[in-house]
């Protein structure tokens, strides 16, 4: 498939995922200008994605968002999140309310100066890569289901909000990956899982100039999750 | 300055011939400018002015909330003299922001920035 862009600098957050690091190797082979944070594995980051300029960012803390903020992107493509499952009702208070300042409060400031930043040039596309335990969560996965989707609804705002000047965003409910923290939640999925660099491809399209006009949603691709969903993940802390 | 500047802001984002822009033209009433428009203004008018301008104060957002001229004037202190008495009586006619009001929010900004 032919992909055309209009912009051409693309920041991955979370590139040292095996996601990020696939993603930052398809988008720099279609000519974009890859900047890819990392948290705690840049070597990791160096090794995969060679083509990326590695950002330093940590979302539980905004002290680090300089760097992040210094550079201005025509395109997004979010895969930081970080881990917690339990019960909802065995997590810590301190512990709940760091989950939130980081993967909900923390990104919503960040991408408020993204977002401005691309105001300046009338220009941005975002990909937001969510999770379709939206659609079925299991036990344990309360509070990364509820971050998710306050996320989501901060994604979609902004594509509704924005498209006047041009920025559009699209939120992606993967399943069925074969890669991440999803893992352990499937068995004998229908088809085989959907590997890292077919995602990343999936996700260079949702990218480009000819999916603009998908804007402000949430598309589910899990190949049918309902019929090979464990019922838990495993519930650990 | 700090007008001539703003009126090739007003061009980008609304579209306008910058010869239609004065300090007494309202933004919203005679611009119509929108929530997005004026979001789009305030970037531009960081960016061009390299201030970190209040949204909330630059565009006199909440001024229903802060009614009475000792208010105004503690709330939005970077209106020229008179100015609150001004709003006070122009409330019913609709928004009350001024391209003025811009101007004096920039220029009150850059001063304290010094």
């Amino acid at each position: 498939m032919c992909l055309k862009y209009t912009g051409r600098k693309v920041l991955i957050l979370g590139g040292s995922s095996e996601i990020g690091l696939a993603a930052a190797k398809v988008l720099s082979g279609r000519g974009l200008e890859v900047f890819s944070t990392y948290y705690a594995n840049q070597a990791r980051l160096k090794a995969g994605a060679a083509k990326a300029r590695p950002v330093y960012l940590d979302l539980g803390d905004i002290r680090t968002f300089s760097e992040v903020k210094a550079g201005s992107y025509d395109y997004l493509v979010d895969l930081a999140h970080t881990d917690r499952e339990s019960l909802v009702l065995s997590a810590a208070d301190s512990g709940i309310e760091e989950y939130f300042r980081t993967n909900v409060i923390n990104r919503t400031i960040l991408l408020k100066e993204l977002g401005r930043k691309m105001l300046l040039r009338r220009f941005g596309r975002l990909v937001y890569v969510s999770s379709a335990a939206l659609n079925l969560p299991s036990e344990g996965q309360g509070w990364y289901v509820s971050s998710k989707s306050a996320v989501e609804s901060v994604y979609r705002q902004l594509g509704l909000e924005l498209v006047k000047k041009g920025i559009t965003t699209v939120c992606l409910r993967y399943s069925c990956l074969d890669g991440g923290r999803g893992k352990r939640f499937l068995e004998k999925p229908a088809l085989p899982p959907i590997k890292p660099e077919e995602a990343a491809g999936q996700i260079a399209y949702f990218l480009s100039d000819g999916s603009r006009g998908i804007n402000a949603v949430s598309i589910t691709i899990d190949q049918g999750l309902p019929s090979y969903k464990r019922k838990s993940g495993g519930g650990r802390e | 300055m700090t007008l001539e500047k703003l009126k090739v802001i007003f061009e980008e984002v609304l579209d306008i011939d910058p010869g239609t822009v004065g300090e007494e033209t309202y933004v919203i009433r005679d611009l119509n400018a929108e929530s997005i428009d004026l979001l789009e203004l305030a970037v531009h008018v960081n960016e061009k002015f390299r201030i970190n301008a209040d949204d909330q104060a630059m565009f006199l957002r909440q001024l229903r909330s802060h009614t009475g001229e000792a208010r105004i004037r503690g709330r939005y202190p970077h209106l020229r003299e008179g100015r609150e008495k001004e709003i006070m009586l122009d409330l019913e006619g609709g928004p009350v922001l001024k391209v003025s009001d811009l101007v004096d929010y920039i220029d009150h900004s850059l001063a304290a920035g010094r």
